[in-house]
Order: C-alpha cells, then structure tokens, then sequence
C-alpha cells in the first residue's frame, strides 16, 4: 500500500513534469514549424537536419509525449487501485479530463510532421471515425474541414494541438499547481520525487540523445503500398476491431463509450473492494497485453517502416545507378561507359577539388539544368529532395575521406 | 457570487457561437476545378490488366488554388475501359492491385479482378468511376465516395 501511495505521488509529479516540458518544447517546435500542406514536411525535416538542437528537441517532444501517456495511465491505475477515486471525486473526473485532452494532442500533433505516417494514419483514423452513426461523419468533416483531406485540414489540426487542447489543458490544470505549489513547504517524500523527477529528466535526454522521434518519407497521397499502423498504445483497439469488422461501429463507438463510462462513474462506485479493484485492474491489463501481443504478431511480417534518411539514401542508390552510372561510373570517376564510348566530359567525383571548389547549391542547379553540352539536366525525374539525397550519396561514396567544402 | 459565474459562463457561451459554427459548418475551402480529369490519349493504356495511374487534381475557390495528387486504377480491353477508385470504401486506405484483383493492407479487405468485394471490413465493393473517350482522350468523373457504409454515395469536395 506504501508503495502504491508513493507510486501515485511520483507519477502525479512526473505527468505535471511532463506537461509543464510539452509545453515548453512545444514553444521551440512553433518556432521552425509551418503549417501548411506544401511546407509542413520541409521545415520538420529542415530542423531535424539543419538547426543545432532541432532534431533534439523534437525527440524530448516526442518522448515526453510518450512517457505522459504512460505515467497518466499509471496514475489512473494506481489511483484505481488505492480506491481514492471515491474519497476525492473531482479530483478523478479532473485527472481523467485531462488524460483524454492529452491523448487528444497526441491525435492532432500525428499529423503534424506530414510524413507517410502522419498522413497515412490521419486519413484512416478520420475514416474509422466516420463509421460512428449520426455523427460520426460531421465530427470527421469538422475536423477535416472537409469531406475529404484538404488543405485546411492542417491547419486545423495544429490550431487544436497548439491552442486549443493545450489552453483547456491549462485551465484545469491551473488550480491543481496551485494546490501542489502550496503542499511544496509541508510534509511529505519530496526528497524522493524530486530524485524522481531529476532521474527521469535524465533519462528523458539521455533518451533524446540516443534516439531521433521518427520520421518517414514525405507524405504521398499515391503510395499504394503503404500500410499505416496506429501507435502502439491504440494497437489493442485495432486489433479488436478486427474481430467486429462487419459491426465497425462496435469498435469506433461502442467500445471507447463504454470505456469512457465505465471510467468516469468509478467514483460513484464505492462498493467495490480492494480485490474487486484489482481483479478489474488485472484483467484489463490482461486483455491489453494479449490484443496488443496478437497485433504485433500478425504484423510480423509487414516491411519496417524506415526513418527519412535511410529510405533517402537507399533512393539515391537506386537514383545513382538509373541516372548517373552510365556516364559518371559505378565509383563516380567520370569512367562510365557511355562517357568512355562517346567521349563526353563527366566530371571525376573522386577528385577533391570538386567537392572543394564546386557548392552544393550550384550542384544542385547543375543537376536539375544540366551543365555543359554533356550534362542533361535532371529536374523533370528529381524532385529538390533526391537531388540532395543523391548529391550527398556521392559525396558520402566518391569524395576522398577528408575533404570539406571551403564555400558551403 | 453564483449569478455572476453563471452569467460569465453564459456570456463566454454565446459570444463562441460563431467559433463553433465556423468549425462546424464551413467546408472545405476549394472545389474541384474540372469534374473531368485528362488522362492522356486512351489507346496508350496497356491491355494488360490494371494499371495504376497516377494525376493531379486542381481546386480552385476564389482566392485559394491547391492541387492533390490522386490515383485510379484502369483497365482496358479494346475499346472497352474500366475506371476503378483506388480508395478502399472501408476507411480510405490505397488498395494496391495484388494477383488478378486488389487487397487493402490496412484492414485486409479482398477484391476481385472486377473489384467485388471478397473479404474484409469493406462494406461494398470498390467504387466505379464514370468515363468518357473525347478526340481519342480519356477523360474521368473524379469522385470521391462516402467511406463505411453500403450505398455509393458522393462526396463533395
């Protein structure tokens, strides 16, 4: 029980830690992000790759976000359990508000970085939520802004993730601050969650450090060969609904309701002992487990989906080998065979003064116009991110180990 | 004390009426510039089962212009074509073309080579597209059609 007690303090600390470094991260996210359809995807990728510290500070963001969802699920659990749900009401009802807005920044702030992910899961999510009757639909086109993906629909999406969850967000947390900043001076383990919260912070950047927040190819409306997957917490209600697939309201409608009821009447159910509670608990992680496990096996053999660079560069290769092999070479020394044969001029890769003397910017230029009478210009079958893709192959592959661009 | 929180509520209430109203009531902001999308000259369509063809759509309304990129699946034999919607009816994924007829990978629905419905959560089969041959183009309805339920029914952009 003492356990348990200390267990609910420190995740109800972690989840206000938490919140509080969203929110902050968030501000530094805003500041590259544009939300916009054509942009989106381009100014995620460009702090993840050019700005000193973006690609860290869109992990914190990321991990944060996961470790809310975990820790808040463990409050509530913890909270369930300990039985405080019907000694202090309000105080459940406010916590439980609060979990549903964050999951639902969780489902706006997908979308965001309009990658294959982001794109491909919001287009089925919205989809599975059409099937709700009556209003299933209007809720959908609501949010969409639409009856079909738009281009207001990001925009949307982020006015909700970044002003109107987190604002809601923000007042009802306000008077739980309020209450905690005033226990700050009594007693009570504070030695301990602040070693908590500092070993978690640790960990969080240790986390970030280690691990880049994924981030797939550009979103493509065409792609039919990509399969989305809802994250791995929202597995069990996927994979639940394949079991009702000709009733798919049961699982976009009936089963979260219930869900939600069961939830918030908790604390008007006082009979319930401390075994019923935990029967209650026991199964509900059970069935959690087991869909979850069952998802994940029967997806086994679905293609991992691959971050941004190494799908780039594997396209590079392939981009390489169509368009360039043949005149620059398979070690990029200007001796491909039809240059041999024809006797064209394609420049020597391997030598360091190309990779010295020439700037991306003009390299890029010069494979998208082409350059001389011999170089043909590419900018018809590249798009701007596979010329720098495959630019930065060649560099990787053909430039001698030291050399540095002097007029990047 | 009470009246006034109940009359601040009500105030803030009313005055985010047309807030609400806006999120629920505007649609999207542009339509569909041509109903009929080109698609290049109908004798350079293969006979040689489904081909996946790729275009762009333009909307326009007013001040704002956006283009999406969109895909149907075509199918020729002779003169004969057949235009499917790559959209899956259950909850808009792309059905990608698989042996003679095509599957759904996020759901696992199956169609047929004629794009009947086998297995799976889609609730009818996949959506036909009307055509039309003009000096030797092949020109589409594009459309799009309400996803879950058993009725094919259109959806305006």
């Amino acid at each position: 029980m003492k356990v348990l007690g200390w267990l609910r303090g420190t995740s109800a600390i972690l989840c206000l830690l938490s919140l509080v470094l969203l929110l902050t991260s968030g501000w530094a996210l805003m500041a590259g992000y544009v939300p916009s359809d054509a942009e989106a995807f381009s100014s995620v990728l460009f702090a993840r790759q050019q700005v000193p510290g973006g690609s860290g500070v869109r992990s914190v963001h990321y991990f944060l976000s996961m470790s809310l969802v975990v820790t808040g699920f463990l409050y509530l659990l913890v909270t369930y359990l300990l039985g405080k749900q019907t000694v202090d009401k309000s105080r459940w009802w406010l916590a439980l508000t609060l979990y549903f807005l964050v999951l639902g920044m969780c489902f706006t702030g997908y979308l965001l970085p309009m990658d294959q992910n982001a794109y491909w899961g919001t287009v089925v999510r919205l989809g599975i939520m059409e099937t709700v009757p009556v209003i299933g639909s209007d809720l959908a086109q609501m949010l969409r802004g639409g009856q079909v993906f738009n281009a207001s629909t990001l925009p949307r999406f982020y006015a909700l993730h970044v002003a109107v969850l987190p604002i809601f967000c923000g007042l009802l947390l306000a008077p739980l601050l309020r209450k905690v900043s005033a226990r700050l001076g009594q007693s009570g383990p504070w030695v301990a969650w602040a070693i908590a919260g500092v070993g978690a912070l640790a960990l969080l950047y240790l986390l970030a450090a280690s691990n880049m927040a994924p981030l797939e190819l550009r979103a493509d409306p065409t792609d039919t060969e990509y399969v989305p997957r809802p994250e791995w917490y929202f597995l069990w209600l996927f994979q639940f609904g394949k079991y009702v697939e000709s009733v798919p309201w049961v699982e976009s409608l009936v089963v979260p309701m219930a869900g939600l009821t069961f939830l918030f009447a908790l604390p008007l159910m006082t009979r319930q002992g401390f075994g019923a509670r935990c029967a209650v608990a026991l199964a509900w992680v059970v069935v959690w487990v087991t869909l979850t496990g069952l998802a994940i096996h029967q997806d086994r053999d679905l293609e991992p989906k691959l971050p941004y660079e190494l799908a780039m560069e594997m396209r590079a290769n392939d981009v390489y080998k169509d368009l360039c092999l043949e005149c620059h070479g398979a070690e990029g020394r200007g001796d491909g065979a039809r240059s041999l044969r024809f006797d064209l001029e394609a420049r020597d890769f391997t030598q360091p003064e190309v990779w010295q003397e020439v700037s991306e910017t003009e390299m890029i230029r010069s494979t998208r116009d082409g350059k001389g009478k011999d170089m043909p210009g590419f900018g018809r079958q590249l798009n701007h991110e596979e010329t720098v893709a495959v630019l930065s192959f060649m560099k990787t592959n053909f430039a001698p180990a030291d050399t540095s661009r002097s007029n990047d | 004390m009470e009246l006034a929180k109940v009359l601040g509520a009500l105030l803030v209430a009313v005055g985010s009426i047309p807030t609400v109203a806006f999120w629920w009531r505007s649609a999207s902001p542009v339509s569909q510039t041509d109903s009929w999308i080109d698609l290049g000259p109908a004798r350079d369509i293969p006979e040689e089962g489904w081909l996946l063809q790729k275009f762009s759509v333009e909307h326009r309304n007013r001040w704002r212009q956006d283009v999406t990129e969109e895909t149907v699946y075509l199918r020729r034999v002779g003169r004969d074509l057949t235009v499917l919607s790559s959209i899956c009816p259950h909850a808009r994924c792309l059905v990608r073309s698989e042996g003679e007829g095509f599957e759904c990978r996020c759901h696992s629905s199956s169609f047929d080579a004629d794009g009947r419905v086998l297995d799976g959560p889609a609730p009818r089969s996949l959506d036909e597209l009307e055509w039309k041959v003009e000096k030797g183009r092949l020109k589409v309805l594009f459309q799009q059609f309400r996803p879950g339920v058993r009725d094919q029914e259109v959806l305006k952009a």
